[in-house]
């Protein structure tokens, strides 16, 4: 059981996403830009941030930078329609990488990862 | 015959019986007497006796009269032999101007020249060098003559056995020039001697003439100063020295006549012939040395047209290729959103529906189509990103100039000998294209080595240095110019006759890519440096630190899920 935050300018993929992150139990907040993301942020503990990559009229990697600023606490899994994101360092930032897929259970194998690495951390 | 009856047989027309001297082609003289006296009795030992018979029979007034007309013999005769060189002389000039009319090729008006100054009679030296200036120096470049008295009887036998006409030797082949030049081939081939080497050096400073005793001909004797080289050939023979100028007063080279057989001297006439013979010579050299740089720059010209007609093309494809590889990249980022949703949501619903709901087969169908598209959008993205895209991952500076120098060392291993110097201190991985980034070294490697077709030492250095990582490249090479330094790093510029000019210019853009800077410090005649500055990115270091290899790598299983 974990408190989700997903960040998706796309209303279907949060609709995804949402679906079977829920069913796995877990507690989800939809956003779909930055503004949004670092206000949930401030006003909420997350265990885990589902970034897109690509936003519309912004840069999920500028975000990124911002979220690991302000909430290094937060692990971030770095969401790209394709892998072409490593071309920017700023990617580095993330914990983990998916791309994404009609088939959920990357993203959930990933979520999995990281949830457990971030509970035997702490 | 002399005396005929009462008359003399030089008073006597149109009896062919009273002259047996008249040659077949001379009938003619029969009828005209004035003519037949001018041409044949003055030299006639007939007329002779009769004049001495008549100074002693005809009184005092005969005895003044044929010595004046002896006297008169005396001075005419070297005024006619000049008269008959002079035409001999004109006669080769005249076939030497026509003959090089139409030469462009320096060794045929070099053998010709030669030819005018050895053949016949008139000027006829025995033997004949021409030099060439090249390279700001005379080289020796043909020569045309016997090699000794032997030689020198058989071709002269042959010469006249033959009826061999001036036209015929002036008539040039290659194979003959070869022949000839192979004869003397090496003493031409060590003939190499400055412009200011005596005696060339007053040769060529003489002043234009004025008059024919102070022409540029220069004669040279046993006692004259000489390169050790040319003493050694000539010996205590005399020869004679013709400079070929050009119209605007630069010497082309130099003619080197002597008559080491016949050891005959030259008279003023001679010189002021080898002058004219070396003007048509001279005229005929510099159109056809004009011709052949000419050429040569019209090539140069149409090869490099040629290239930068390809680099156009090359650029213009690459930019097309850009273009459709950023369109594809596009398209398929948009369509790949809704595809992930219609198959991920088509996935969640065959899930939720009952298991013997009919509308199950309808949502796995739908899920199916959606993971086909989203293939087929991977495999293109794949496609173009192999095809157009430059592919960045965490690459190591160091790995990437190890393998470098591993594979120079072993390509220049039997080049000239290359010292090799390389220290490579750790630094962070940085984001790059590995291809790209070794090509971009590669570069100025082999631009450095290029430099050094002599052999030299090559410095390859890396290390950290204020959060940049510095790659120094430094060669000890003739160096460059800073005119030719500043135009390095221009697209086409080469100092190379068969480069691109795209090397440098090449990884100076990728440095660039990477946001790093590329400087080049040059000083004549003590090598080049490269330094290459590549920024850390900011979180490479900790990555480095942290080891976590997922956070910069991500497996392929990750990626792809």
């Amino acid at each position: 059981m974990a408190k989700i935050l997903i960040v998706d300018d796309e209303p279907n993929i949060r609709l995804l996403y949402t679906a079977v992150l829920t069913e796995k139990g877990h507690e989800v907040v939809e956003v779909e830009n930055g503004r949004q993301t670092l206000e949930a942020l401030e006003r909420e503990p997350f265990d885990l941030v589902i970034l897109d990559i690509r936003l519309r009229g912004e840069s999920g990697l500028d975000l990124l930078q911002e979220i690991v600023a302000r909430h290094p606490q937060v692990p971030v899994i770095l969401c790209s329609a394709y892998v072409s994101f490593q071309d920017d360092y700023t990617s580095w930032l993330a914990h983990s990488y998916c791309v994404k897929s009609s088939d959920p259970r990357a993203l959930l194998e990933e979520v999995e990862r990281v949830l457990s690495g971030r509970a035997a951390r702490s | 015959m002399a005396r005929v009856g009462d008359s003399y047989c030089w008073l006597i027309a149109d009896d062919p019986t009273v002259c047996p001297y008249l040659g077949p082609q001379e009938a003619h003289l029969l009828a005209n007497v004035r003519r037949r006296n001018r041409e044949k009795c003055l030299d006639c030992e007939e007329l002779r006796r009769d004049l001495a018979d008549l100074r002693r029979t005809g009184g005092p007034i005969f005895e003044a009269l044929t010595t004046i007309l002896e006297e008169a013999l005396n001075q005419c005769r070297p005024i006619l032999r000049t008269l008959q060189i002079k035409d001999e002389l004109l006669d080769i000039l005249r076939h030497l101007s026509h003959s090089l009319q139409l030469a462009l090729d320096p060794e045929e008006i070099l053998y010709k020249g030669l030819v005018a100054f050895t053949a016949g009679g008139s000027l006829g030296f025995n033997r004949g060098f021409a030099l060439l200036v090249e390279g700001g120096e005379l080289r020796g470049y043909f020569a045309l003559g016997p090699r000794d008295g032997e030689e020198a009887a058989r071709i002269w036998q042959e010469v006249s056995a033959h009826g061999v006409t001036l036209a015929d030797l002036l008539r040039y082949s290659p194979e003959v020039f070869a022949r000839e030049r192979e004869k003397f081939r090496a003493w031409l081939e060590r003939f190499r001697f400055a412009l200011t080497d005596p005696p060339f050096g007053e040769v060529f400073s003489l002043p234009l003439p004025r008059a024919p005793e102070a022409g540029r001909v220069v004669e040279v004797g046993p006692e004259k100063p000489l390169p050790e080289l040319l003493r050694q050939f000539y010996g205590p023979v005399t020869f004679w020295i013709v400079p070929l100028i050009s119209h605007d007063e630069r010497p082309l080279g130099a003619l080197l006549l002597d008559n080491f057989l016949t050891g005959r001297p030259i008279s003023t006439e001679d010189r002021l012939a080898m002058e004219l013979f070396a003007l048509e010579i001279a005229v005929a050299l510099e159109r056809g040395l004009a011709y052949a740089a000419l050429r040569e720059k019209v090539e140069m010209l149409e090869d490099a047209y040629r290239r930068i007609r390809e680099h156009q093309q090359t650029i213009i494809r690459l930019r097309e290729e850009a273009a459709i590889g950023e369109m594809v990249l596009q398209l398929t980022h948009t369509i790949k959103n809704p595809v992930v949703a219609i198959g991920g949501l088509a996935r969640h619903l065959h899930k939720k529906l009952e298991a013997h709901s009919p509308c199950r087969r309808f949502a796995d169908a739908i899920a199916q189509e959606a993971s086909r598209l989203e293939e087929i959008l991977q495999d293109f993205v794949r496609f173009a990103s192999l095809r157009y895209a430059v592919e960045r991952h965490p690459v190591n500076v160091n790995e990437i100039l190890d393998l470098l120098v591993h594979e120079k060392r072993e390509v220049t291993r039997h080049g000239p000998p290359i010292e090799w110097h390389v220290d490579l201190a750790p630094v962070p991985p940085i984001l790059a294209d590995e291809r790209q980034l070794y090509n971009c070294l590669e570069n100025i490697v082999n631009n450095a080595l290029e430099a050094m077709s002599e052999g030299g030492a090559l410095f390859i250095e890396s290390r950290r240095s204020d959060g940049a990582i510095l790659i120094v490249v430094r060669d000890t090479g003739p160096g460059l110019s800073e005119e030719a330094a500043r135009h390095l790093f221009k697209p086409f510029f080469t100092t190379k006759p068969t480069g691109s000019g795209l090397g440098l210019y090449t990884s100076k853009q990728i440095v660039e890519s990477l946001g790093g800077e590329l400087t080049l410090s040059c000083q004549l005649g003590q090598g080049c440096e490269v330094v290459i500055r590549l920024p850390i990115p900011e979180f490479s270091s900790e990555v480095q630190a942290g080891g976590e290899s997922a956070r910069a790598e991500p497996s392929e299983e990750s990626r792809e899920g």
